[in-house]
């Protein structure tokens, strides 16, 4: 089954995330941050990045590129609860450098499934 | 810094909007499956309890607009502060209190002062909690006029002293921003300190933290006394450093 690593920096966020997808048998890695991300990050596995932006230590903006560069067909999917910027142009951030995906929290677990899903396919 | 506060708020209550929804969607996916549905429905309601300190802080920044400050004995609300804690420490932390100037009296709503001591002792509490500790809490009179000796004291110091894990150089400079938080295991919502300076700041006075990490924490507030204006900071840290 496909590999998707979630970067997320809220724990009860990022279990729930977890929880979702392996209900539907995918194989998932978590990290609490970007540099946990690139760290825990193998291409062999993980085929799907869910990446929040707004982190402590290595934002998912950089999450995005520095993935990108480890393997370039790697899909991305940004999640947002908003910032500084706005939800909308953090996310439209995210778009421009390559994310295939944009989610304004709050979504539902199943949104995120199906969307997983489609991009995979 | 209310536009940083509201945008701060924001994303956290959204992140834990997404968490209850996620749970309630996995709960209900989970019917039949009693152990599931349990987990699912303990995980909603501590999403729903973090959403819950998120309101209280609110709460606290608002008071100072929705209750008029009075003139209250800081000494007494810190000694009140400090037995609300001993109760709440766990047994291999130790809380001691140093109270220099019993009488000194400051403009603030009592409540918020006192939420406002709870709240950075609280992150001193949890610093120390796995290794345990001493949390040294003084109180004490200062000049911050001009930085020059034998003036009449016109200033509150409160100072929170830890032993705990500390914070890297990082950590620290970051501590005021409204999405950077360390405390994300304890549930905690990432806007506490910018909260606490929110607040120390209507109050006329500063915060100051120094840090290192994995020796401990010192939070000072300043806080101007009666009578007195705002606390002049770099006048406070020329005098000191």
């Amino acid at each position: 089954m496909a590999g998707v690593l979630i970067v997320e920096d809220d724990a009860d966020l990022r279990e729930m995330l977890r929880d979702a997808l392996e209900k539907r048998k995918f194989t998932v890695i978590t990290a609490a941050n970007g540099r946990e991300a690139l760290a825990r990050f193998r291409p062999s596995v993980v085929d799907l990045v869910v990446t929040d932006l707004l982190m402590p230590e290595e934002d998912g903006l950089m999450v995005i590129m520095k993935i990108r560069e480890l393997k370039p067909s790697v899909k991305m999917i940004a999640i947002s609860g908003g910032g500084k910027a706005g939800p909308g142009s953090y996310l439209l951030m995210a778009s421009t450098l390559g994310a295939d995906h944009v989610f304004s929290k709050p979504f539902l677990p199943s949104e995120l499934v199906q969307k997983v899903r489609e991009i995979l396919a | 810094m209310a536009y940083a506060i509201a945008g701060g708020i924001a994303h956290d209550l959204n992140t834990i909007l997404t968490a209850i929804y996620g749970y309630s969607e996995l709960a209900q996916e989970s019917a039949g499956d009693a152990a599931a549905t349990e987990k699912y429905l303990e995980r909603i309601i501590g999403a729903a309890d973090r959403a819950r300190s998120l309101t209280a802080q609110l709460i606290d920044l608002s008071r100072g607009a929705l209750q008029p400050p009075q003139r209250v004995n800081v000494g007494e609300i810190l000694a009140d502060a400090v037995r609300f804690l001993r109760l709440s420490a766990g047994d291999n932390i130790t809380i001691a209190e140093k109270i220099t100037a019993p009488e000194l009296h400051v403009d603030a709503v009592p409540a918020q002062l006192f939420r406002l001591f709870i709240n950075i002792a609280a992150n001193a509490l949890n610093a120390m909690k796995e290794r345990g500790g001493r949390l040294v809490i003084t109180l004490e009179a200062v000049s911050d006029r001009n930085g020059s000796d034998g003036e009449a004291a016109d200033t509150a110091l409160v100072r929170f002293a830890d032993n705990g894990r500390g914070m890297d150089r990082e950590t620290t400079e970051r501590l005021f921003e409204p999405f950077f938080s360390k405390s994300e295991e304890a549930g905690g919502t990432g806007l506490g300190m910018m909260v606490v300076s929110a607040i120390i700041h209507d109050l006329g006075g500063a915060v100051r933290v120094n840090s290192n990490a994995g020796t401990g924490t010192v939070v000072e507030l300043l806080i101007p006394l009666s009578g007195f204006g705002t606390v002049d900071e770099k006048s406070y840290l020329r005098k000191t450093d």
